[in-house]
């Protein structure tokens, strides 16, 4: 290999379809399990992108709908897409914390992927807004942009103070 | 606020039951637990009452919540009990109808209460905490945080 040849690293991580025609990737450590068919619990007053619980090894985690957070507008009427499943997540608030979780719906079958790092993306500029601060990188992957989300922010009361005060939850 | 303090020390939780729904409050803000025949209809004066209970002494006003925990607006509601509790260190005293009413005493009867996750905490919810009971989800809150509650819905469908 010469200098100056533009060779990249390849990063593994989980392709996750968080809603119809939205795209996540998550670290390969990030993800803790994938289930099928958990029991769901509903939470009433609860946000509508966040208004279940799982039990999931003997503690709630909360289980978000980024459907919501994609379509600020989807109706009740939309709710009925095809799930293929939950995933739950770990993550830190901070670095040396204990790990805590989440859970996502996802859209479609998780996919093994290698991240070119190389492959960044630009801002689309129908970007949802209400995941625009979540957003820690954006990268292309099959013609696809596929985001890097900050997870302890969005399970966070200030992102849902954010959402709160801009009118993108109720 | 942290539900494990709104219980206060060795007093447990009453149990409520709202159709599907389960909600609990701390044993300590509970006046009394009266049979639904007491409640009196057509003469409530408190915006969202659908009836009044003679309870300790005081004409009370008796709410009920659906399973959505939306304020139960019309009448005869069909719950066998009423269960009076004080609000606001005692200076208020509201009732709640309900399907369904128990004491527990012992931390052993909700083992595992946890917080509600700061996500699923939306201004204005009366909700602190949970815990799973014989397979169902109980939310808890404290006694003065859920007249609070009413009070806006109420005021809300002024």
């Amino acid at each position: 290999m010469s200098d100056g040849d533009d060779v990249g690293e390849n990063f593994p991580a989980w392709l996750l379809t968080g809603a119809p025609g939205y795209q996540l990737a998550v670290g390969i450590h990030e993800v803790q399990e994938y289930l099928v068919a958990p029991g769901i619990l509903d939470v009433p007053l609860a946000p509508r992108h966040c208004a279940q619980l799982i039990v999931w090894r003997d503690q709630f985690v909360p289980l978000f709908d980024l459907r919501h957070l994609h379509d600020p507008d989807l109706t009740h009427v939309d709710v009925a897409a095809p799930v293929s499943g939950v995933i739950v997540l770990a993550y830190q608030r901070e670095p040396g914390l204990a790990l805590e979780y989440l859970a996502l719906y996802l859209y479609a079958e998780p996919e093994k992927i290698l991240v070119d790092d190389r492959a960044v993306a630009t801002w689309p500029a129908d970007y949802p807004r209400a995941l625009h601060g979540l957003v820690r990188s954006l990268f292309t992957h099959d013609d696809s942009v596929v985001s890097v989300l900050d997870l302890a922010g969005l399970a966070s009361a200030r992102y849902l103070n954010f959402l709160v005060l801009n009118h993108l939850t109720e | 606020m942290n539900p494990v303090e709104s219980v206060g020390e060795g007093s447990g939780l009453a149990l409520l039951g709202f159709g599907s729904r389960l909600l609990a409050v701390p044993l300590s803000s509970l006046v009394t637990i009266e049979h639904s025949g007491k409640l009196t209809e057509g003469q409530e004066s408190s915006p969202g009452a659908f009836a009044t209970v003679e309870a300790a002494g005081q004409h009370t006003p008796v709410y009920a919540f659906t399973d959505d925990f939306a304020m139960f607006d019309g009448s005869r509601y069909p719950g066998h009990f009423c269960v009076v509790l004080r609000a606001d260190d005692g200076a208020r005293q509201y009732a709640l109808a309900c399907t369904d009413v128990e004491q527990l005493r012992t931390e052993g009867e909700y083992a595992g209460l946890q917080m509600i996750p700061d996500c699923m905490q939306l201004p204005g919810s009366p909700f602190a905490g949970l815990f799973m009971r014989e397979g169902k989800l109980v939310l808890t809150a404290d006694s003065s945080s859920l007249l609070g509650y009413i009070d806006r819905q109420c005021g809300q469908h002024e």
